[in-house]
């Protein structure tokens, strides 16, 4: 390769790198070291483990939060991915109108997870909300969705899949890829639509499920507009996942030390699952050049 | 293994920057959308390393202020016509809703990049002062503001700290009961005056308001109201104290608490407020259909909000003070100024001159009041409050409710009793006590034993 060639390659990737280093892994490794100081904005000094160890040993919040995040995630990751699975099935079996249907699913998801989204949910899911009053149409008194504490987490979870458009191309992608010949071929020898999907079409496409799972996990594993705009953690902290509990810690308690030790654990988490991930994935994710 | 080190660098780098970026974009949006800055100009000129700047050349001021359109759209007149007098003075508006801006000014106060003046909440100021960067002295701006105009004891009381004067009250709050005559005629006298000085009348008329009609309800309000209207005042009412002094001690002890919360949830229990879970889905009560279609007897309020709270309703209103207990000898109201502005003190001293130059107008010229009217509550300077009062700028019933709450026997606010995470735990064993998840005393007592810690860590901190 020509010298110059080298250094234009470089010239190419600066915008991203500068984006990177300045606005990624500066504060990654500032926040580390806030993490073992009791910096509040102020005044800083260096503690060691203190934060650590208080989180781990005092901190009642920091549990509940991280159960309830990680229930939010269990729950609506499989959820998403199934939603938007079975619309990119739907979707490849379409003949006409494509291009419509596409851009109707995916226009959810270049909305983003935006402020007025999130008011707006808030007034469908009211009490005397657009749902409550379709419901009452209909004869059926609905219940108070966000202000009973048994129910509202479960109602937040359900909002992401309304925003699934992004795994579902990359579903609709890979369905294309998986060879009619093998399909038909199994038709032929008496397969059932379900043996189909079951032994075909989700081992072909099993690579891009385990995309999808790990990019949603860390994306759903950070929620926070819903629960800031909609719920504000509640009613009695049952919404009060963990990066509200991270914002509420650095400003409004002014805990930036120890908001970074917070959010140096959630990453931590949201390492290892991935990494469970790729171990796991070696059982059930299937490439073509594996044969 | 080099494919394996590459690969679990691959994984670390996706997962750096997926962590990374996650959220933050939603932050900023919101920041993005709730803020606007009016006029452009560069940040650099209000730092302290900045030159300062000779009289009589230009000056660009930053000024950020929270509250709604009424007050942005008042305040950003006011400023105009202050421009317009004085060509050399640029004041660049930086306004927002309340929801952020304390975490933004914190920020920005940290990094040094803080409004020349900003607005703050009482609440705030202890904490802030204690940092011991974020507030000038007015006392160093005498020539240029009239500091006599606010009365001495609101001075003494949230103002001045190690003797010097670190903020001003814009204007000044109590609390007050706005009833609605129609919907509570039957419990009213010939002229309509509300017959209720105690909590038992309070409770017995919401009780008797709702069997007559189920679908109204005595009173509601949103989560703080409920903390700062109701359950607070029962509160101070039982101890004669306020509930956080200022030595970072608690006013109460686990019984008075326990007392408070079994009176406080009478209210529920008997159908006297809207249940809770429904009435803080709103916003306001500008948003709660049972307030706009007349089916809450009253709500407990800021007389301040009096105006805002009855606009384009068409009812018969009145206003009272505080309920009782029998044996009360405080009421417990809040009677402290509403909102506070202070000049920075990273600022050079021509801009903190020309700050207090401007506050001069903006708070005590009868210009700048018959602009501003109520929209940061009565006027807590003696001037701007005869300047609306002359030109009968002054509701009524906003009138009504300055009377009630002067004549009412009340302590003034603790210095952390309003700080956000003291507040936070009051909200959430409320809440728990509310959803019955704890007895009124296991309330009381997690309540005290977090209150204990939060005010631990504040006192700790030097704050």
């Amino acid at each position: 390769m020509h010298k110059k060639d080298k250094y234009l390659g470089y010239l190419y990737i600066a915008p991203w790198l500068a984006g990177f280093l300045i606005l990624t892994l500066y504060p990654f490794v500032v926040s580390l070291i806030y993490s073992f100081t009791d910096y509040d904005m102020f005044h800083i000094s260096f503690t060691g483990l203190a934060n650590y160890k208080n989180i781990f040993t005092q901190d009642k919040t920091f549990l509940s939060s991280l159960l309830k995040t990680l229930l939010y995630t269990g729950i609506s990751v499989p959820l998403k991915l199934c939603s938007a699975l079975l619309v990119a099935l739907m979707l490849n079996k379409l003949r006409r109108c494509r291009g419509i249907y596409y851009t109707v699913f995916y226009l959810p998801s270049i909305l983003g997870s935006s402020v007025a989204l999130a008011v707006l949910w808030k007034y469908v899911f009211k009490k005397d909300g657009l749902l409550n009053l379709l419901l009452g149409a209909a004869g059926i008194s609905g219940p108070n969705w966000l202000g009973n504490p048994d129910l509202v987490l479960y109602v937040m979870m359900l909002l992401p899949l309304w925003q699934m458009g992004a795994p579902m191309v990359l579903f609709l992608a890979a369905l294309k890829n998986v060879p009619a010949d093998i399909t038909e071929a199994a038709k032929i020898d008496g397969a059932r639509p379900l043996q189909v999907f079951k032994n075909i079409t989700l081992p072909m496409i099993s690579p891009i499920i385990f995309f999808n799972m790990i990019m949603q996990t860390i994306e759903i594993i950070q929620i926070f507009t819903p629960a800031y705009l909609i719920t504000k953690g509640g009613p009695v902290k049952q919404t009060y996942l963990y990066s509200l509990y991270l914002y509420d810690t650095a400003f409004r308690d002014m805990k930036i030390g120890y908001a970074s030790a917070l959010s140096w654990i959630l990453f931590t988490v949201i390492i290892s699952f991935t990494l469970i991930f790729f171990a796991l994935s070696k059982k059930w994710v299937y490439y073509g050049d594996e044969v | 293994m080099k494919k394996k080190v590459l690969s679990m660098v691959m994984v670390f780098l996706l997962t750096l920057t997926l962590a990374a970026c996650g959220e933050k974009a939603t932050v900023e949006t919101e920041g993005e959308q709730s803020s606007v800055q009016q006029e452009s100009g560069s940040s650099a000129e209000t730092e302290t390393d900045a030159p300062q700047t000779p009289k009589g050349e230009e000056i660009t001021l930053r000024f950020s202020w929270w509250g709604g359109d009424a007050r942005h759209e008042a305040t950003l007149k006011a400023i105009d016509v202050y421009q317009k007098a004085h060509p050399g003075v640029t004041v660049e508006a930086e306004y927002s809703s309340f929801s952020g801006y304390y975490e933004k000014l914190v920020t920005q106060l940290a990094s040094g990049n803080a409004p020349d003046f900003f607005q703050v909440d009482q609440g705030w100021v202890a904490e802030l002062y204690a940092r011991g960067d974020a507030f000038a002295d007015f006392g160093s701006y005498k020539d240029s503001i009239d500091l006599t105009t606010v009365p001495e004891q609101m001075m003494t009381d949230y103002c001045i700290m190690d003797g010097q004067t670190v903020v001003l009250p814009f204007g000044y709050n109590g609390t007050v009961f706005l009833y609605n005559k129609s919907l509570l005629a039957d419990w009213c006298d010939e002229n309509g005056n509300l017959a209720m000085e105690t909590w038992d009348d309070f409770i017995r008329i919401g009780k008797e308001l709702h069997e007559k009609n189920p679908e109204a309800y005595m009173t509601t309000s949103v989560t703080d109201g409920y903390l700062r209207y109701i359950l607070k005042p029962m509160l101070e009412q039982i101890t004669n104290d306020i509930d956080v002094r200022d030595d970072f001690t608690l006013g109460f002890d686990e019984s008075q608490m326990t007392q408070a919360y079994e009176s406080f949830m009478k209210i529920f229990d008997e159908g006297v407020s809207q249940p809770y879970e429904e009435a803080v889905l709103y916003d306001s009560m500008q948003n709660n259909p049972l307030w706009l279609n007349g089916n809450i007897g009253g709500i407990f309020l800021f007389f301040s909000n009096i105006d805002t709270e009855i606009a384009g309703l068409s009812y018969d209103y009145g206003v009272t003070g505080m309920p009782m207990f029998e044996d009360a000898e405080i009421s417990g109201q809040e009677c402290c100024p509403s909102l506070m502005v202070a000049i920075n003190k990273n600022v050079d001293t021509a801009h903190q001159k020309a700050s207090a130059e401007f506050l001069e107008w903006f708070l005590n010229s009868e210009e700048a009041s018959l602009i501003l009217g109520t929209v940061r509550g009565v006027p807590g300077s003696r001037t701007a409050l005869n300047a609306l009062e002359s030109n009968q700028m002054l509701s009524d019933l906003m009138s009504q409710g300055v009377k009630i709450s002067n004549d009412t026997i009340s302590l003034k606010n603790g210095a952390y009793e309003l700080n956000s995470s003291v507040k936070a735990v009051f909200v959430e064993y409320m809440e728990k006590v509310i959803y019955g998840v704890s007895s009124p005393s296991e309330g009381s007592d997690g309540m005290i034993q977090d209150l204990t810690k939060v005010l631990g860590d504040l006192a700790g901190s030097g704050r």
